[in-house]
């Protein structure tokens, strides 16, 4: 039930691109459009499998244990379709990130996103496919050579699910009327999740503050202190308690 | 008539510390020690619902219906009881009509066997703990009582569809008969020779207390338990009635598909011959002409082209199909965009079939609202299996500015003004109260609003 509560910088493998797509003719000129991406940007990223075959795919991955960027058909004309080969590779790589290849019709990038966290989606016979390659493999490079250091984030590790929450983001994190779930919220979003608050304190920064028995606020995102009726009233309207005990620590 | 005075009738000159002792050894300690039967026999019939917390508000709840009762007053005992069980029962909650029929059902027969006890000649002596002790030890019978009746309980359950009228018929017969039985013997008893008057004093003085409201007190439980479950029965027969019918629009719906695809086949068979024409007379002029004109955009009248509504049918859950394809048909008659992305079997989501409902339609009957106010109204509803999750998303874009999530959580909030944003807020009060395996996540990202469901499948074993 409980999780791994992760600060994720460890030591990173260069990023590897698979290709993996059924239609052989396609499969060539989708290689050498990434490859010449990756010259014009000056990208250090290298296509080191390109495919028609999932099984050659899975088992490359299992074999070396890389961190890549995917590309897969949805559809292989195979008994493994990419989303059931995403799903094999997602269990081996969680930091890969995933991206399908995909006609019009059977487009369904929502479910591709919820089921294994792809990152996007290209649409074969669009008018900008190149341009959408291109920003993908940039998006994917950046997030994955730059991003983590320029801002602090907190990683929870489910057995099935991911969540990577920005420090700078929470306004405050409570606990909810269900034992061992807590809720953070933001600005822009609320999650829930199962944990437990002194855990979570453990993997924060300075700027967060045990305020009351079931809330940590961000000391950053206050806008006011109602002394009065021990609240905590942050900076978009969001209201949070503040116990009595702790008020004194709050006001140094 | 208090029992425990009339035991020390000339006590009453005693002093603070021997009422305090008095009062512990006559009320306080059986209670407790009969609290903890109530709480074996709850554990035995319906214990694997429960978890500690509620397990220890049930045991101060029987520890007050045992000091109620120990006082051996009518004045006392029958208003207290009827307070608590109405307290008790204000909340539509089957499960805790069945908790306080079994905890009264402990003190009553823990009432008969005192009866019992003393028509066969024995005294009772409250003050000694090796008599409370000795009661305890007898009572213990409650356990394999328990576990017959969870028996008994599990057998019946297999033809559990009972009508209206059987229920009635039931209701009248559980309230009359017992009752009947109970004050007749009672009054029998009165009349019988072969008891001296003592016993039968003792009879109406102490045991009468106690037995007589009791009964007809889980006679009310039953009866508010059986109208609970008929209502229950009446609202799922009305589900399904509803349920079908949307069952049957969807099917429309895709009659209607699959008529336009019929169309659709007849259109383009007729369009080849002229595209024939072109290429056999090598006019690559008017070939390229007719097929920018005609053929490139030929899908675009197709109603229902863009929606895959038809995804509906990964869905194995009749009630979740029904209630999405209603909400999704209502969306498109408005002219909103929607999407269904579903790509495997979707068989169980570890909830309360009419929850789901309710939460999934108020979900989307928001999705719906917001996005109308948009020039290009979108809704895509997405389900998916993960490991041992069922996601279910719903995202919609919305028209100005970005709404603060935590006000449209609050009770009454919506945007269309008073008395009618009960909808998230109940959508978050039924998973805060009822499931723990289920999150609920409100992201704003870019022009989406997206609301994610989150069930975990919990392996547990049924009652």
């Amino acid at each position: 039930m409980y999780n791994e509560i992760i600060t994720v910088i460890k030591e990173k493998n260069m990023l590897q691109i698979i290709i993996c797509e059924d239609n052989s003719v396609y499969r060539g000129k989708f290689k050498i459009l990434i490859e010449n991406t990756i010259l014009r940007e000056k990208l250090d990223l290298k296509v080191m499998l390109c495919t028609g075959s999932p099984e050659g795919v899975i088992n490359y991955v299992a074999k070396n244990k890389i961190t890549g960027i995917y590309f897969f058909d949805v559809d292989l004309n195979n008994s493994i379709n990419g989303i059931r080969l995403a799903e094999t590779i997602r269990e081996m790589d969680s930091l890969g990130f995933i991206i399908f290849t995909t006609t019009h019709l059977e487009m369904s990038y929502l479910a591709f996103k919820y089921k294994v966290e792809a990152m996007d989606y290209v649409i074969k016979d669009d008018e900008d496919f190149r341009q959408r390659v291109n920003s993908c493999l940039l998006k994917a490079y950046n997030t994955y050579y730059k991003d983590k250091h320029t801002e602090d984030c907190i990683i929870i590790k489910e057995d099935t699910r991911i969540i990577k929450i920005k420090l700078g983001d929470i306004l405050f994190i409570e606990t909810t009327g269900i034992a061992h779930k807590i809720r953070v919220h933001e600005e822009n979003r609320q999650i829930e999740f199962y944990g437990n608050l002194k855990d979570l304190q453990e993997k924060l920064t300075q700027n967060f503050y045990r305020c009351h028995k079931s809330y940590i606020v961000n000391r950053e995102k206050i806008a006011e202190i109602d002394k009065k009726n021990n609240k905590i009233v942050m900076i978009n309207g969001e209201e949070c308690y503040v116990s009595f005990r702790y008020m004194r620590g709050l006001l140094v | 008539m208090l029992r425990f005075l009339q035991v020390h009738e000339g006590a009453f000159g005693m002093t603070f510390d021997g009422f305090i002792i008095l009062l512990l050894s006559n009320m306080i300690i059986p209670a407790i020690l009969i609290s903890i039967l109530c709480c074996f026999s709850i554990y035995i019939l319906c214990g694997n619902r429960l978890n500690i917390s509620e397990m220890k508000k049930y045991f101060c709840v029987s520890i007050i219906v045992g000091c109620a009762f120990y006082t051996g007053s009518f004045a006392i005992t029958l208003p207290i009881l009827s307070i608590l069980t109405i307290i008790w029962l204000r909340n539509d909650n089957k499960q805790k009509t069945i908790i306080l029929i079994i905890i009264y059902g402990v003190y009553l027969l823990n009432g008969i066997y005192i009866f019992v006890y003393s028509l066969c000649g024995g005294t009772l002596n409250y003050s000694s703990i090796k008599y409370a002790l000795i009661e305890f030890l007898i009572m213990l019978i409650i356990i394999p009582i328990s576990f017959i009746t969870k028996i008994i309980f599990l057998r019946s359950k297999v033809r559990r569809d009972i009508s209206a009228a059987q229920l009635r018929f039931r209701i009248i017969l559980a309230t009359t008969v017992p009752l009947t039985i109970c004050i007749s013997a009672i009054l029998m008893m009165a009349f019988w020779n072969s008891f001296n008057k003592e016993k039968i004093e003792f009879v109406i003085g102490n045991v009468m207390p106690q037995i007589v409201p009791l009964t007809s007190i889980i006679f009310a439980c039953i009866v508010v338990y059986n109208y609970d479950k008929s209502y229950e029965y009446r609202v799922k027969l009305s589900r399904e009635a509803e349920e079908k019918h949307e069952i049957e629009e969807y099917s429309h719906v895709i009659e209607d598909m699959y008529a336009e695809t019929r169309r659709f086949k007849h259109d383009y068979m007729n369009m080849f011959s002229p595209m024939k024409g072109y290429i056999d007379n090598n006019d690559m002029k008017a070939l390229r002409e007719f097929f920018y004109n005609n053929v490139i955009d030929m899908d675009k009248d197709i109603k229902w082209s863009g929606s895959n509504i038809d995804k509906l049918k990964y869905i194995k859950i009749v009630g979740l199909k029904a209630i999405l394809s209603a909400k999704l048909i209502k969306a498109v008659a408005i002219n909103i965009d929607i999407k269904v992305e579903i790509v495997e079997d979707i068989d169980y989501v570890d909830m309360n079939v009419m929850d789901l409902c309710r939460i999934v339609g108020v979900l989307l009957d928001n999705a719906i609202e917001a996005a109308m106010e948009c020039e290009y109204p979108k809704v895509r509803v997405c389900i998916v299996n993960k490991n041992d999750y069922v996601v279910l998303a719903v995202q919609n874009n919305f028209f100005g500015a970005k709404p603060l999530i935590h006000k449209i959580f609050k009770e009454g909030f919506s945007t269309k003004g008073k008395d009618r944003g009960l909808g998230l807020y109940t959508v978050k009060d039924i998973i805060d109260k009822k499931y723990d395996n289920v999150s609920l996540n409100t992201t704003i990202e870019d022009n989406m609003f997206i609301e994610e469901l989150w069930v975990k499948y919990e392996e547990r074993t049924s009652v």
